[in-house]
């Protein structure tokens, strides 16, 4: 862990072009150790691009993005060691299906780290534990509910030591009754320390969980700030359509 | 892959059709003016005993280089090496390019004897280039195999496994390639009957298989019908009891889509 306050997450200038649309339009983004940032916004503003950005699952056409002061650079020798250090939580879980989930969690760490398999098993039993799942350690995903898949994704990204959770939407794919348990479950994390970047659509997250909240729109920051202030004085009217959209659905007036 | 039979009614009318197909054959065949000697074919049974043998050898012998060498271009189609894949596209496009009998023809006529393979080997050179040939052949519909199976799994494994910090060798080898054997496995069985019926083109080198067998016995005899016949349903018991196989795997596999056709 960073001892000092330099940024964990530094990305500068991002742009992203899928063809004629442009994804990013530059973006910066910094997070520092132990700050929650919320990415919120409108679908096709660029939140889940900027976030795989982050660990080089997308390769920005222009600026750059470093990573506990490393550069993350796709193709290029250190990118596994840098996503070894970036975990990521996906919408749709992404579990490896063939193995069970204590497997899950001890293939990277034995592969990458070469944690000896005793020591890889004893953590995954503890991070499942701090997930509510201990018991489901020899279960295979499909036999797993949503969210219990989704806690078993976050704690496969937490096997890693990671110096920051980048989590896409992690509720997006879920049953409404099971969204709950994976939301409390960032939350604790969050109170533990952990520094996490959430693209996520649960306004309540964002406003009561993260220290920050970032409002992109058409590829662009537009704006960030408190959480609090974020939510409860928006300053720009995108924002403010966005939040009213968001919290009052059912005042949104149809569009002709 | 038809049906599966769902009601002692269903089965009994499966039985009935095929029984009517065998019946109306061999009714065909009795028909036939020609005296059939099938006496002196059953005489000579030792020669289909032998061509079998040697054909399920061949054939298990080339299935081996098949799936090693199409391993290997699959996983190289599959690489993050540019040139790796594009050796490997190279020899699967060279292979199912041109027919097998020519590929044979130049293996044979061309390679083995500019290689003198014949001083090396003597009398097995012709049973060796044909594993080789076979074998050369078949790899390359095994590559495609392996690199369908490779691509049928989702693109979220490769991201969830790279993003842990897998190399690209690491997410092939232990998050996909596991994932994609299964689903490989039942048109890696029919590829298998596919090498056991092209192992009969290899008695135009010479090789002392089944069908080598049947066309010398058939020369010798003048009788035609006594030795193909009984060569055509040779070849069936090997095949049928591997494409039986390969539909009960996909059944396995795929229980939704071996549902019976909806009959409406």
């Amino acid at each position: 862990m960073t001892t000092s306050n330099a940024p964990i997450v530094d990305a500068r200038g991002l742009v992203k072009r899928w063809g004629a649309v442009t994804a990013l339009d530059g973006v910066d983004l910094v997070v520092r150790p132990g700050e929650v940032v919320c990415v919120v916004g409108p679908s096709g503003s660029g939140k889940s691009t900027l976030l795989r950005c982050l660990n080089g699952l997308e390769v920005p056409d222009e600026g750059e993005v470093t990573v506990a002061g490393a550069v993350v650079r796709t193709g290029a020798p250190g990118i596994d060691a840098a996503r070894a250090r970036t975990g990521m939580v996906f919408q749709s879980f992404h579990l490896f299906p063939h193995l069970t989930a204590l497997e899950n969690l001890t293939l990277a760490p034995r592969l990458v780290r070469g944690v000896p398999g005793d020591a890889a098993r004893a953590r995954a039993h503890g991070l499942l534990d701090r997930v509510g799942l201990a018991d489901r350690a020899g279960a295979r995903p499909d036999q797993l509910s949503g969210g219990q898949k989704q806690r078993v994704a976050i704690a496969r990204a937490l096997a890693m030591d990671p110096e920051v959770l980048l989590c896409d939407e992690p509720t997006s794919a879920l049953d409404p009754e099971t969204v709950g348990e994976v939301l409390t479950v960032l939350r604790d994390l969050a109170r533990d320390g952990m520094t996490m970047v959430v693209v996520t659509h649960e306004m309540g997250f964002a406003r009561d969980v993260s220290s920050r909240t970032v409002f992109m729109d058409a590829g662009r920051v537009i704006e960030e700030g408190r959480s609090t202030d974020v939510f409860s004085a928006p300053r720009s009217p995108r924002l403010r359509d966005f939040l009213a959209r968001v919290l009052r659905p059912l005042d949104t007036e149809v569009p002709r | 892959m038809g049906p599966r039979a769902t009601t002692g009614r269903d089965a009994v009318v499966r039985a009935a059709v095929v029984a009517a197909i065998v019946g109306a054959i061999v009714l065909a065949v009795s028909l036939v003016p020609a005296e059939v000697n099938w006496a002196s074919a059953f005489e000579r049974r030792d020669l289909f005993t032998r061509g079998l043998v040697t054909t399920a050898a061949i054939s298990a012998g080339a299935l081996v280089v098949g799936l090693a060498l199409g391993t290997l271009a699959g996983l190289a189609r599959a690489s993050s090496s540019v040139a790796l894949d594009q050796a490997a596209f190279t020899y699967v496009e060279l292979v199912r390019g041109t027919p097998f009998l020519v590929q044979l023809y130049v293996l044979y006529f061309c390679v083995a004897r500019a290689a003198h393979l014949y001083d090396a080997f003597g009398d097995a050179e012709p049973v060796l280039v044909g594993i080789a040939g076979l074998g050369l052949f078949s790899g390359a519909y095994v590559a495609e195999i392996v690199r369908a199976g490779v691509e049928s799994i989702d693109r979220g494994q490769w991201e969830a496994a790279r993003s842990l910090g897998l190399s690209h060798a690491q997410t092939l080898r232990h998050v996909i390639v596991p994932q994609a054997a299964a689903r490989m496995l039942p048109p890696l069985t029919s590829e298998a009957v596919s090498l056991v019926k092209e192992s009969s083109l290899l008695s135009v080198i010479g090789v002392g298989e089944l069908t080598f067998h049947a066309k010398n016995l058939s020369a010798a005899t003048y009788d035609s019908f006594a030795a193909y016949l009984p060569l055509a349903v040779l070849y069936l018991c090997v095949t049928l009891p591997l494409s039986w196989l390969t539909r009960r795997m996909e059944r396995r596999l795929a229980p939704v889509a071996a549902l019976p056709v909806a009959r409406l």
